[in-house]
């Protein structure tokens, strides 16, 4: 019992750190907007194109926006030594990584899929969609958070590290992008929830949320000795 | 074995003795395989003599698979014993790999211009082997970002694993995505679906690869363990 409230004080803590300060919520909201409110200046505002292309769009967006988010995971923490102390706490590193990864999602990933719709009705998006597409970047979005957060531990305190993170991040991205922009496209034209593209992408969200913190756990551990 | 050869000392003797013996055999392969396979194996019938650039592409490709594998158990090897020659063989193995994917998408690339009427499709195996390449560079840059080379070597071999992990769910996804290429014609079940004529040079010039490969890799370890070597022995001196 003491374990899971520790491991929800971590995942409160990360998620409070992002939300105070710096804009809070608003901030990866706001980038997440911007990058999505790029694509018709760059590809003219034809509503059938925006309409063909606007579920891959905002798939992009949410890639940079995880992107973006991946240098602050874990660098804050390693430098100042919370992580060192949260290594010396007796809870597992791995179930650290989980709860610090949760936590970043809800002050960076959450917000991006609440004003979603928005966009969605900007990118002539049919808002019958929404919900489905909704759930997509929800999930899709975790998915990609856990993932990054194996190049996140491994480019930690590393000088450019946040480049260097987004390098590392670009294969492991491949495959979530790859199914969620198709299920936001099948669900903005077929109405429903996405169909085998969104089986595989929650797959794939399982598969990180199962593998990426024992690894980001064993990267991390090499900058804390 | 692995252990015997876990001793830098003994690697270094055994790949002295070993090195000339391996770069006369990949010289002598190519000797036989570049001739064969570019003046006397028979043009294709549909592609002419344009076909004849698969004897460096299709060697190049497998061997971008082969050596990230090569350093995927050098990697095992290295976080899981700590073997330091593993370490080496994994940052020596990359830039070779790299190059070898970097033959392959560019030699594909010319081979696509004429016979598909472009330089580059998003066609699944393309796509694969630009997202290996990418691979590559990562573990490369994240050796060359971190000061410290036991650090360095571990964050690197952890990446390479996760990467091996990934591999076949980025296949995968990307198959999924789209296909245009031609499928496997050499390895597939009912036998090789290519001529004996043109199969016979192919896989001379893919030992001639593997070959080459091997005796590169121990020129590249030999020099990064003097390397290390002199690092030692000049921080040794620095403290007096």
């Amino acid at each position: 019992m003491s374990l899971l409230h520790a491991l929800l004080a971590i995942v409160l803590r990360d998620a409070k750190l992002g939300w105070v300060g710096g804009g809070g919520a608003a901030l990866p909201a706001a980038f997440f907007a911007g990058a999505s409110a790029l694509a018709p200046f760059a590809l003219g505002p034809d509503p059938q194109l925006l309409t063909k292309i606007g579920p891959g769009f905002l798939w992009l967006a949410l890639a940079l926006s995880a992107l973006v988010s991946l240098e602050r995971l874990f660098q804050g923490d390693l430098e100042d030594g919370t992580l060192d102390q949260l290594a010396l706490s007796g809870i597992p590193l791995t179930l650290v990584v989980a709860a610090k990864v949760l936590g970043q999602w809800l002050a960076a990933g959450a917000p991006l899929v609440i004003i979603s719709p928005i966009l969605a009705l900007l990118l002539q998006i049919p808002p019958h969609a929404i919900p489905a597409l909704m759930l997509n970047l929800a999930l899709g979005g975790l998915g990609l958070f856990f993932i990054g957060s194996i190049p996140a531990a491994l480019a930690a305190g590393v000088r450019r590290g946040g480049l260097l993170a987004a390098l590392l991040a670009l294969p492991l991205y491949a495959p979530p992008v790859i199914f969620g922009a198709a299920a936001a496209s099948a669900a903005a034209s077929l109405g429903d929830f996405g169909g085998q593209p969104f089986l595989l992408l929650c797959a794939f969200t399982l598969a990180a949320l199962a593998t990426a913190p024992p690894a980001a756990a064993a990267g991390l551990r090499l900058h804390l000795s | 074995m692995i252990t015997a050869l876990a001793n830098p000392q003994r690697f270094m003797a055994l790949s002295r003795s070993l090195l000339p013996w391996l770069a006369g055999l990949a010289v002598a392969l190519f000797a036989i395989g570049l001739p064969w396979s570019l003046f006397i194996a028979p043009p294709d019938y549909q592609q002419g003599d344009a076909a004849r650039i698969m004897f460096v592409h299709v060697p190049a490709a497998w061997m971008s698979m082969a050596v990230y594998m090569t350093m995927a158990a050098a990697a095992i090897s290295f976080l899981v014993w700590g073997h330091v020659v593993a370490d080496v063989a994994v940052k020596t193995a990359a830039p070779l790999g790299a190059a070898f994917t970097a033959i392959a998408l560019i030699t594909g690339s010319l081979w696509g211009q004429p016979m598909w009427g472009t330089w580059w499709v998003w066609d699944a195996r393309l796509t694969s082997v630009l997202v290996l390449f990418f691979l590559y560079l990562g573990a490369m840059a994240l050796r060359g970002a971190m000061d410290d080379e036991t650090k360095a070597g571990k964050a690197c071999a952890i990446l390479v694993l996760v990467g091996v992990i990934n591999i076949p769910i980025i296949k995968f996804s990307v198959d999924w995505w789209n296909t245009l290429h031609q499928p496997a014609s050499v390895f597939r079940a009912g036998g090789p679906a290519i001529d004996p004529s043109l199969l016979w040079p192919l896989l001379v010039m893919a030992l001639a690869f593997t070959i080459a490969f091997a005796a590169m890799l121990v020129v590249g370890m030999r020099g990064e363990i003097l390397r290390r070597r002199v690092i030692a022995l000049e921080m040794r001196r620095a403290r007096g």
